[in-house]
């Protein structure tokens, strides 16, 4: 049940992932503290300890609970979304080795991406509070505005290169990368990554304004899990843009692991960038635009692909 | 050296500090602020959220009960103190720190406490306490709160799970009905006038009443004093409130440091240029003036002038906003606007109380 | 053998959580109950082979459930979130008509003269499953689809007299 060239390792080898990914996301989360403490007048050496002294913090924290919470949901909100970013990257390939080479493994990032909008909402509804509750209505909200763009922007490398496999779609990129032809849809993507891992400018779910929104509740563990998924999706949204729009491993001199490894870095770094540059845009102002602006134009590019790869034969 | 000292001596390197502002005592809480960013620390947005208890000033009972309220949603470890004047910050944060690294006696303190948590103060049901639930999310659930309180006499057979009353229907401004809950905002929020209740009648994300009052601090205690409306680093103060709302955490860090420049002895020359930096950067975010609501992006703009002709000696006379005047502009706006637009209100609180206008 | 292990612990929990959306007493819990029988239905197709059509499913049902669960809890007047309630109601007439499915699907099962299979499943399924719903039809299908979304987005914007948050004469201005 192989769609590709790709090599599929053993499940054996999934530990290794999640820690990978998990790495990832910290480096991203190291960056990011950097680049605050730089904005706060200090060393960046300070804010890139922020995970390791975030974490230590809240793993000696107790969990709070609220008045009639729903702990059941709201366990699965917050845990969930690491889970999703491993389920993620396990159609990502690193180099030429993937630990799931699905024929269809495009749509099956589609699909973990759309459990994040569950994720989110459950983990505003478990606590049982007005502000964790309306930040959960505002992702939803926000991911009618993101995900019809998004999907549209993952099918254009799946019609350029004639597979839904991510394997076909890295091989279909030697020469020339995706993001150079299809920019917009590119994009694109590297919005939807920022809004499903809630950063700004789509941070309005756990806005300042809303007191930490789906955050405002949750303490602990609790609390680290739901903010260690918000960087692993980050991370893994950037593996996946990496393999489907950036050549995956294909790269001179240095091996395919480690091009897929460094191109990731670097994108994961250029959102962080990004999304400390913005304000949080809020969701009334997001839904116009996604439907009015962003669709319309991915739609085009679509377009312009489905006519470049129909042109070629 | 253990592991658990170990866990610790990382856990208390970037500790997360609820800073609660009473009335009267703004220059100390800006004080803090700059210890907080100075130390690598946070200010923390929630209880929840929350290392620590910093209490700026001496409160009056109505908002010590508020904050009695908060320091029991601290999940712990957890460590409070109170801090009167801007020298003594450091001093507070320094045993904050002490406190929290003390393994033994935040397990007694954990052991003390109940696991279950417990029901807040029914919002509005007692003037005399009816601030006292604050920032307590656990009690507010738009579904489940407060029975719409305008009806007077509820049906003690109304099933009331977890104590909690049922949610009364309204209709809701796109003409569909929607549940009616109270949800007050305040006193203890970041980025919010200090000791302000907003008694809030809110259908879904959309705020449809308010009332709004102060919670004076302690008439006997003597206050350390509030940055000068109109002064450069107040204005710079409104506009990192204003910034931090809008979820932009580095401009805002930029307009806190600025403020802490200007209330420091220094070189005006550097925060002109940095002033100047700033304005630049806001008025060329594209992003910020089509999210910001209404006229806000003007108003931020203009503080940020204020500011700066302030620093070249010529400030803007400032018309304080009285109390009455808040609810018109916060009715009919959805949660996140009503938020900025408190901040971007020229409202002070200590001067509220010191005329008595904010006892209503 | 996997497999067997697999598709049985599935069903398992399709059929454990579809009878939970009806012994649950809150609406967020009876919907998302729902989507994991789904997303359980959906994984097993994956089994099959119908890769696409078992991922979708997950997608879709995911996305529609997360949607629903607003729905449900706007409509159920009575304090949906915390008020435990029945979700089951018109319970003679639910069960008979059921009961009456049930039978006559698992009849069906039983009882039609399955056909042997002739030739091999295609190479690529998903290219098949595409032919065999749309075949020559293509063009037509895309169409229609984007002129029906089309016709419910516009008439949503006509029944709409104002949006939610747009009354702010001064913040349409400075959009």
């Amino acid at each position: 049940m192989t769609g590709s060239s790709l090599t599929q390792v053993s499940a054996a080898w999934v530990p290794l992932a999640a820690v990978l990914l998990l790495a990832v996301a910290a480096a991203g989360a190291a960056f990011d503290g950097a680049v605050a403490a730089r904005a706060e007048g200090r060393p960046w050496q300070h804010g890139a300890g922020v995970p390791v002294a975030e974490t230590a913090r809240l793993l000696r924290q107790r969990r709070r609970r609220t008045v009639a919470a729903d702990r059941p949901l709201e366990l699965v909100g917050t845990g969930g979304l690491v889970v999703v970013a491993l389920l993620m990257v396990v159609v990502v390939p690193l180099g030429r080795w993937t630990l799931g080479d699905l024929p269809v493994g495009i749509v099956w990032f589609n699909a973990m991406d759309v459990v994040v909008w569950a994720l989110v909402w459950l983990a505003g509804w478990g606590p049982n509070s007005a502000h964790a509750l309306v930040g959960g209505y505002r992702f939803l909200a926000q991911a009618l505005a993101y995900e019809l763009p998004l999907m549209f922007a993952i099918t254009a490398p799946a019609v350029a290169a004639g597979s839904l496999a991510v394997g076909d779609v890295v091989a279909a990129q030697e020469g020339l990368w995706f993001a150079v032809w299809m920019p917009v849809a590119f994009l694109v993507f590297c919005g939807a990554v920022l809004a499903f891992s809630v950063r700004a400018p789509f941070s309005a779910p756990a806005g300042t304004d809303l007191a930490g929104g789906v955050l405002a509740d949750s303490s602990g563990i609790d609390r680290w899990l739901l903010l260690a998924g918000r960087w692993a999706l980050m991370a893994a949204g950037s593996a996946f843009a990496v393999a489907v729009f950036l050549g995956g491993g294909h790269g001179p001199l240095l091996p395919a692991w480690l091009w897929s490894l460094v191109k990731t870095a670097a994108l994961l770094a250029a959102l962080v960038w990004v999304r400390r540059r913005l304000p949080t845009v809020r969701p009334d102002r997001l839904l116009p635009f996604g439907w009015v602006v962003v669709l319309p134009l991915v739609l085009l590019q679509l377009l312009v692909v489905a006519v470049v790869v129909v042109g070629r034969g | 050296m253990g592991l658990r000292e170990r866990l610790t001596t990382a856990a208390v390197r970037r500790v997360a500090v609820l800073v609660v502002e009473v009335p009267g005592w703004g220059r100390t809480r800006c004080a803090a602020e700059e210890q907080l960013r100075r130390r690598g620390w946070r200010p923390a947005l929630t209880p929840a959220d929350a290392d620590a208890l910093l209490v700026c000033g001496v409160p009056g009972a109505r908002l010590a009960a508020a904050v009695d309220l908060v320091w029991d949603q601290l999940p712990g470890p957890r460590a409070r103190a109170e801090v009167l004047d801007p020298a003594g910050t450091a001093a507070a944060l320094d045993r904050v720190v002490a406190e929290l690294s003390d393994d033994a006696a935040q397990r007694a303190d954990a052991a003390s406490r109940p696991g279950e948590p417990a029901m807040g103060i029914e919002a509005g049901a007692d003037p005399a306490q009816d601030d006292a639930e604050d920032m307590d999310h656990g009690d507010d659930d738009p579904e489940d709160d407060s029975e719409d309180m305008d009806d007077g006499d509820m049906d003690m057979d109304m099933p009331m799970p977890a104590g909690i009353p049922l949610a009364g229907g309204g209709d809701a401004r796109d003409g569909l009905e929607m549940d009616v809950l109270h949800v007050p905002l305040g006193p203890v929020l970041p980025a919010w006038p200090a000791g302000l209740v907003l008694h809030c009648t809110v259908q879904g994300d959309v705020v449809q009443e308010t009332r709004a009052e102060v919670l004076p601090p302690d008439p006997a205690a003597e206050p350390d004093g509030d940055l000068v409306p109109g002064s450069p680093a107040d204005r710079c103060d409104r506009a990192a409130g204003i910034l931090a709302l809008a979820g932009w955490a580095d401009a805002a860090a930029a307009a806190a440091r600025l403020r802490d420049d200007l209330l420091s002895p220094g070189n005006p020359g550097a925060c002109r240029s940095a002033l100047e930096r700033l304005t630049r950067r806001v008025r060329r975010s594209r992003t910020l003036r089509w999210t910001l609501p209404g006229q806000l992006h003007g108003r931020l703009l203009a503080l940020l002038d204020e500011a700066a002709a302030a620093l070249t000696g010529t400030p803007t006379p400032i018309a304080l906003l009285p109390l009455d005047d808040l609810a018109p502009l916060v009715t009919g706006q959805e949660l996140g606007a009503v938020r900025l637009r408190v901040a971007a209100a020229e409202l002070a609180p200590g001067t509220l109380v010191r005329s008595g206008a904010g006892l209503s | 053998m996997v497999d067997d292990i697999v598709f049985w612990g599935l069903a398992v929990v399709a059929v454990a959580s579809g009878i939970a959306v009806f012994r649950v007493d809150s609406m967020a819990r009876a919907t998302y109950a729902l989507a994991v029988s789904f997303v359980a239905v959906g994984l097993a197709l994956l089994l099959f082979g119908l890769d696409y059509l078992g991922v979708v499913v997950v997608l879709m049902m995911v996305m529609e459930m997360a949607i629903m669960a607003i729905y449900m809890i706007m409509f159920m007047g009575m304090n949906p979130a915390l008020m435990p309630m029945s979700m089951v109601h018109g319970k003679r007439t639910s069960l008979a008509v059921a009961g009456l499915t049930f039978a006559v699907l698992a009849a069906g099962i039983l009882l039609v003269d399955w056909p042997e299979r002739r030739g091999a499943p295609a190479a690529d399924l998903t290219l098949a499953v595409g032919r065999a719903v749309m075949g020559g039809k293509m063009l037509v299908m895309m169409t229609v689809s984007a002129v029906l979304f089309a016709t419910i987005v516009s008439a949503l914007v006509l029944a709409l007299p104002r949006g939610r948050y747009d009354d702010d004469p001064a913040d349409e201005a400075a959009s």
